[in-house]
């Protein structure tokens, strides 16, 4: 018979075991917890996909179809606001035809700015992403990341000769090409031609179309009283210097350093501000900041004229997004008094990173975007040298004006506002050393000009020194 | 039986054992999420990095980003501005929290209700919050400027749009309000701790309320005073979130606080090296700043 002692030891001993096995799964547990956590999920690459873009990872599943079928799409990074619009949609299924792969997008957070610092580290992250749009400027730091890959090989294994088809709107940087040009968004002017009619003006026309006509008209037009106003222009930067630009003012001196001392450029930022702040043809900067007022807001009907890039003619034909009771008419951008006529530009582009898999599916899905875009009906202008002139004829007749026919807008002012060819057609953006943060100067000291925080004198002042500084660090980093 | 493999170790030995591996996974999580990436942002603070897809061409180049950093007007004014942030927040949220601890720790009415009602913003989302204040104080016509103005202020104060001398105060009052949950509820706790013993002792000595207060209810919840500082100084550093959603550092630059510098570096202007080298520059005032209230707390924490 065992002791009451030895069934005690046992009875603890046992008690002991218990707790040890009890501690070591718990253990076990959490480490498997924590590693399976860290794990990558290969049927769910990432939580800001579509369900659509999520289904598109690839399968290790054998088709039985008689041609051999390609398992992967193409993924195209995308801002969630843009990857619904119908010209996106279809735009993504021209290139999937073309390239004989599904080309889907791959939703990524933010817009603007915030959509480019998530992009750019998707790209530097290794993110399977195919296919990236940019413009001529922002191509830039894709370049000097090596998130962008060249394209001359690949279009030499398609035999696609690039230079045929888009000739001088190639951006080529030392000699090499990374991007297709789909488009030239030209800036232009819209309006609201009910708030014409209410205000019984005539509508203004393109030949002698000013920015002091603009803004004599944007006068007669405002009734703040009922929350009309003349004008609305955006918060954008190139606002700020948009007439510098249009009078071709050079950005950098000869000697490398920034030329925004020169006085067209305050003069430029004086204008825009004046519009809301001294002429009150548009809301003043400070209800503007505060209000956080859209940039679609002209599509309200509030507004009666709204200068901006060429793409804004797309909020015109989207009835569902953007609902009105009002025909609108189109102007050129306005022109600076006693200057040729001129307006600016960005050349829209797609881009493939380094880092794609399917580098030769995306080149053939990209020269389907960057030849087509412009037949989707949004106001896209072709950034192509091979179309015969009855070709663009045709292109403004039968796809660029035909659906807006409705408003009133005829073929005659599209050729006004998009192909004159008495109107120089400026770079919009800061292209050069130091330009991300000169823009950024632009926008911060030009907001503290607006919000009469400083003086015109002050914000010029510090816009060159910032601009100067930001130069230096770059060709430093440069060298 | 004999008893083998870990069974063959002491128990204390086998605890030891068994304690480490309740803690490997966490071990594991710090260091791949936080040491490991300290330890890279260390060595790229001495680098000229500016793109990870350019890590090939890497060179390292001492102290110049530190150097540059120095010479660097937007990124020196930055800190100042989170600086100032701090000088402000930390007093502003200990002692608010403290009062209303104070408060709510004696039998007010809807006691209960009141503690909910001011740790609702610390669970609160911080981008509804944002849009709550900024509505509140529009300087058009928010709510808070039309009493102002109903009360006859003349100038009435930009806020968070124009004020580019108030906006910071702004910023950190609206902090306050939000994180001021957790510090109040945490000194509810330490003030429920206070032996009722001490202050009837006190009492029966001829102390008043004042001098209860000095003399008995700060020294009894100075760890918990001590804590909070501690934690309310971290906090305060890590203001990029709201910040972000209350101005995105304006107007102008004027509420660009070191961590959107940071950031602007790193992932705006790809200067990775350089953002890795202010963020080292933060690091270290931090880790001074706490090593300096330890070594102080011994003057003034009651751990008795």
């Amino acid at each position: 018979m065992e002791s009451y002692e030895s069934n005690m030891n046992r009875g603890a001993d046992e008690l002991n075991r218990s707790r040890k096995t009890l501690s070591w799964a718990m253990a076990i547990l959490l480490l498997i917890s924590v590693t399976a956590g860290c794990a990558k999920n290969t049927t769910k690459e990432t939580s800001m996909e579509t369900p659509q873009a999520s289904s598109a990872t690839e399968t290790e599943t054998p088709q039985a179809t008689e041609e051999p079928k390609k398992d992967f799409t193409l993924k195209f990074a995308i801002s969630a606001k843009s990857a619904t619009s119908d010209e996106n949609v279809k735009l993504m299924e021209l290139a999937s035809e073309r390239a004989g792969v599904k080309v889907e997008p791959l939703v990524l957070a933010g817009e603007g700015v915030e959509f480019d610092q998530k992009l750019m580290l998707s790209l530097m992250a290794g993110e399977g992403i195919d296919i990236i749009y940019t413009n001529n400027a922002s191509i830039l730091k894709y370049i000097a990341s090596k998130t962008a890959a060249p394209l001359e090989d690949l279009a030499a294994e398609s035999s696609y000769d690039m230079d045929k088809v888009f000739g001088k709107y190639l951006k080529k940087d030392e000699g090499r090409v990374y991007g297709l040009p789909a488009f030239v968004d030209i800036w232009i002017t819209l309006y609201n031609k009910k708030l014409f009619d209410d205000a019984k003006i005539p509508y203004p026309t393109a030949s002698d179309w000013t920015w002091n006509k603009y803004v004599e008209t944007a006068k007669k037009l405002t009734d703040a009283s009922k929350g009309i106003y003349g004008s609305y222009m955006l918060d954008y930067d190139v606002y700020n210097y948009m007439r510098a630009k249009q009078l071709k003012v050079k950005e950098y001196k000869d000697d490398g350093t920034s030329n925004f001392d020169d006085p067209a450029y305050a003069e430029s930022m004086k204008f825009f501000y004046d519009l809301g702040n001294a002429h009150k043809v548009q809301p003043d900067f400070l209800t503007f900041k505060s209000k956080k007022l859209a940039w679609d807001g002209f599509t309200n009907g509030q507004y009666a004229m709204h200068v901006n890039g060429g793409w804004s003619i797309g909020l015109m034909s989207d009835p569902k997004a953007w609902p009105r009771d009002w025909k609108f008419g189109l102007l050129p951008m306005p022109s600076v008094d006693g200057a040729k006529k001129s307006t600016l530009s960005v050349t829209g582009m797609y881009v493939i990173p380094s880092t794609s898999k399917h580098k030769k599916e995306a080149f053939a899905a990209i020269t389907a975007m960057a030849e087509k875009q412009y037949t989707l009906g949004s106001g896209r202008i072709p950034a192509r040298v091979d179309l015969t002139d009855e070709e663009i004829a045709a292109f403004i007749t039968n796809n660029l004006a035909k659906p807006y026919a409705n408003d009133g807008v005829t073929v005659e002012d599209f050729k006004a506002a998009f192909f004159n060819k008495d109107q120089d057609v400026v770079d919009e953006k800061m292209i050069g050393p130091g330009s991300t943060k000169i823009n950024q100067a632009f926008i911060s000291e030009g907001e503290l000009y607006g919000l009469g925080q400083k003086t015109l004198e002050d914000a010029m002042k510090a816009i060159k020194e910032k601009a100067d500084t930001a130069i230096k660090e770059e060709k430093e980093a440069g060298q | 039986m004999k008893p083998t493999g870990f069974s063959r170790l002491s128990i204390r030995r086998q605890e030891e054992i068994t304690g480490y591996l309740f803690i490997i996974p966490f071990l594991i999580g710090f260091f791949l999420f936080q040491g490991l990436p300290f330890i890279i942002s260390f060595i790229i603070s001495f680098t000229d990095l500016q793109f990870v897809t350019n890590i090939g061409s890497l060179k390292f180049i001492g102290f110049k980003n530190f150097i540059t950093f120095l010479h660097d007007n937007t990124a020196v004014e930055s800190l100042g501005r989170s600086l100032l942030y701090t000088v402000l927040f930390v007093p502003a949220i200990m002692m608010s929290s403290l009062i209303l601890a104070l408060i709510l720790n004696k039998r007010i009415m809807a006691r209960n209700a009141i503690r909910t009602m001011i740790f609702l913003p610390y669970v609160s989302n911080i981008v509804a919050i944002a849009i709550v204040w900024q509505l509140l104080l529009d300087p058009r016509d928010g709510p808070v400027n039309l009493l102002l103005q109903s009360m006859g202020m003349i100038h009435l104060p930009m806020w968070l749009v124009g004020g580019t001398h108030i906006v910071i105060p702004t910023i950190v009052l609206i902090a306050c309000w939000q994180g001021m949950g957790f510090n109040l509820v945490t000194y509810l706790a330490a003030l429920q701790g206070v032996p009722k013993e001490l202050y009837e002792a006190s009492e029966i000595d001829g102390a008043n309320s004042l001098q209860k207060f000095i003399r008995v209810t700060l020294p009894m919840i100075s760890p918990t005073t001590f804590f909070l500082t501690i934690t309310s100084l971290i906090a305060s550093t890590q203001n990029y979130s709201i910040v972000q959603v209350l101005t995105k550092g304006g107007p102008g630059e004027a509420s660009r606080v070191f961590p959107l510098n940071i950031v602007e570096e790193a992932f705006t202007h790809s200067r990775l090296g350089y953002a890795s080298a202010q963020s080292l520059v933060i690091f270290t005032i931090l880790i001074l700043a706490t090593l300096i209230q330890w070594k102080m707390q011994k003057r003034w924490v009651n751990y008795d």
